[in-house]
């Protein structure tokens, strides 16, 4: 998912304004890493208790839900959430392509758009819009639509169609399905402000992964064994497993099953090359090392149909350590 | 009839401090008005210049004060844009059932006690209005809310509560959105809480030049302080009036704030030195105190103007209102020096 914030606040950026905000620094300053335990419904933190696994309505959130809010707070830009109009929200995203020189509209949207994702959750995905070919006189409905998710997926549409996934969603939903606009600020030095920006919004991530909660950053895995310590039946096993498989899927949109965490890895590493900033290069090492858990998790779940308590403590104890030690290196990314 | 019983309201001269003050204290968080507009890095100047319209404005609070307040502190929000209000209204009636008191902006024209204390020439410059709802009376169709200035809870019916939520202008139309609190097991430490918004309010103020056709912080005051000098040779005595009357409440917030809101920063910068035994801090709150009394001084010269001949004393008092300005851009500057060196 940290994917497909990035690519998208990126490129909406380079259509609308001067200013570079390169994918891994829309990762950074949206404090896109996270992790978090949060309710299919709702998509908001749920309370951790003993009979946890007893819903399925639970999924691991890798990425934070509320990157677009911190990113733009952060710049200090103006952001405004536009009411969805129906109709009128598809003139908008074709005149503005054709009127203001390929100037592409940021949207989110349900992420059941896409049809070989596996499981649908509130999890919303960010979406670049413009329409396709020429301007003629057709139809808006007619009009064939491309909505850009990342940098490998894209997806096509007819105005008619995307007005059923636009309209049939409710206003209450997690974070809203929505149109967005962000008027970033002028500053006097840019790459001066950056830094004072990134600091910001890592000191947040940190602040966010380390509260005392059971349910936010790495000590959530150990709210997981104890669980696992509680109940070991068979049902509660496939809960677990389910969890995990489930949370990793939500969480990928085009196959990556791994959280992001190479994709923030890979981040990480550009950002901390370009501004000469201590600290990065480790944090990116052990990104990728989570990320490889993740994904060896993913496979080896879905290869095994039975698993053991103990299996499930190994990959929680595996994971928490990964996650933790993501943690450790972004806090001496700020002692330094 | 949940909350009200429990609902202790302080009034105060910020109504999104106060209304998020309440919010806060109803959730177990004691935030005083000075620390909710501290902490949400509220201290702003924004100055806004469309001279092809002669259209001048300035704002001293920032726009994003209960965002940032939010997110510094450590609770999640989602806000969301309502098309139909009455979904909005259940929402919120749903949230007052969960004992948890709701913080909404209105059109200022629906609320009685901003508008009784809003000088007549005034009013038609106050801005969307942040007030909280603490209760609900599904039989009588009202809602309980609190005024921040107003010591007594103030009734609005639901139509009424509606048409509040979606009109008036530009400036003063609520446009039904919603802030979706959520807040987790604890808030973020009070030190780190304080360091987030102090960052942020030092970008505000020395690293932003402008956003659209707002000239921010300190290049605002400069821009302010020299176009000041030719507003009377450019504007018809009508535009300068509006214009007058328009800063004036920026500065006084209808009467209910001194100083340009600085007291308020000076009061957070205050406890914020001695949560962290910082003297800098402390030197700093006596800056921002100092940009208070100049900001007075600059409303008691705008007043003095608009109550007579225009533009004979705007021209006489010109040179109070750049000194006064130029005082605190002085005052200013160096508060955030300090301040610049303890974030940087």
């Amino acid at each position: 998912m940290g994917e497909n914030f990035s690519y998208c606040i990126s490129n909406y950026f380079k259509n609308t304004h001067n200013y570079t905000f390169n994918e891994e620094l829309v990762f950074v300053l949206g404090s896109c890493h996270n992790l978090s335990l949060l309710s299919k419904n709702t998509g908001h933190v749920v309370n951790f208790n003993n009979d946890l696994l007893a819903t399925k309505s639970f999924y691991i959130s890798g990425t934070n839900t509320l990157a677009l809010q911190n990113f733009a707070t952060v710049i200090n830009s103006v952001l405004r959430v536009e009411p969805r109009n129906g109709t009128r929200d598809l003139k908008w995203i074709i005149n503005d392509y054709y009127n203001l020189e390929g100037a592409k509209t940021l949207i989110t949207l349900p992420n059941s758009i896409i049809k070989e994702k596996k499981k649908d959750s509130p999890q919303l995905i960010y979406s670049l819009v413009h329409p396709i070919g020429e301007s003629t006189e057709e139809p808006f409905s007619n009009k064939k639509i491309n909505f850009e998710l990342d940098n490998k997926f894209s997806i096509e549409l007819t105005g008619s169609k995307f007005l059923k996934y636009w309209e049939n969603t409710s206003n209450s939903r997690p974070l809203g399905i929505n149109r967005f606009v962000i008027i970033p600020p002028t500053f006097h030095d840019f790459s001066k402000s950056m830094r004072l920006m990134i600091i910001n919004s890592l000191t947040r991530n940190v602040l966010n992964l380390n509260r005392e909660n059971n349910e936010i950053g790495p000590n959530l895995f150990l709210n997981l064994v104890k669980d696992l310590n509680l109940n070991k039946s068979p049902e509660n096993l496939n809960l677990h497993k389910r969890l995990l498989i489930d949370s990793i899927e939500i969480n990928s949109i085009s196959g990556q099953y791994d959280m992001s965490r190479n994709y923030a890895g890979k981040c990480f590493d550009l950002l901390g090359k370009q501004l000469n900033m201590k600290g990065f290069e480790k944090s990116s090492i052990l990104f990728k090392k989570s990320g490889l858990i993740w994904s060896n998790t993913y496979s080896e779940l879905n290869i095994n149909p039975m698993v053991s308590a103990d299996n499930l403590k190994n990959i929680y104890n595996e994971l928490y350590n990964a996650e933790k030690n993501i943690l450790y290196s972004l806090k001496s990314i700020l002692k330094k | 009839m949940i909350i009200k019983k429990s609902y202790s309201h302080n009034p105060g001269g910020s109504c999104a401090s106060v209304s998020w003050s309440g919010v806060y204290r109803q959730q177990g968080y004691n935030f005083n008005e000075g620390e909710v507009f501290g902490l949400g890095s509220g201290l702003y100047l924004g100055y806004c210049a469309l001279t092809n319209l002669k259209y001048f404005d300035i704002c001293l609070t920032s726009s994003s004060l209960v965002e940032d307040f939010l997110i510094n502190t450590g609770v999640d929000l989602n806000i969301t844009q309502f098309s139909n209000g009455e979904q909005c209204l259940n929402l919120i009636k749903q949230s007052l059932d969960a004992k948890s008191p709701v913080a909404v902006q209105l059109n200022p024209n629906y609320c009685e006690g901003l508008i009784r204390v809003t000088p007549e020439s005034l009013k038609q410059y106050l801005p969307t209005h942040w007030i909280i709802i603490v209760d609900y009376n599904e039989a009588e169709e009202i809602l309980i809310t609190y005024d921040n200035r107003q010591f007594n809870s103030v009734k609005i019916s639901f139509d009424t509560f509606l048409l509040a939520r979606n009109s008036g202008n530009s400036e003063q139309n609520p446009q039904n959105y919603y802030y979706d609190v959520m807040f987790n097991d604890s808030l973020y430490p009070i030190e780190s809480s304080i360091d987030l918004s102090l960052r942020k309010t030092f970008m505000n103020f020395a690293q932003i030049k402008n956003i659209q056709s707002l000239y921010v912080g300190s290049y605002g005051l400069e821009k302010l302080s020299r176009h000041i000098a030719i507003w009377d040779k450019i504007m018809t005595p009508q535009q300068l009036v509006e214009t007058l009357n328009r800063i004036l409440l920026s500065i006084t917030g209808a009467g209910g704030i001194k100083g340009g809101y600085r007291l308020l920063y000076a009061d957070f910068l205050k406890t914020a030195a001695n949560k962290s035994s910082s003297s800098d801090l402390a030197t700093a709150s006596k800056l921002f105190r100092d940009s208070a009394f100049h900001w007075n001084e600059f409303a008691k010269a705008l007043k003095k103007i608009l109550n007579k001949d225009i533009p004979t004393d705007f021209e006489h008092e010109k040179s109070n209102l750049t000194s006064s300005l130029n005082k605190v851009f002085q005052s200013e500057n160096d508060g955030f020096n300090i301040i610049g060196k303890l974030v940087s």
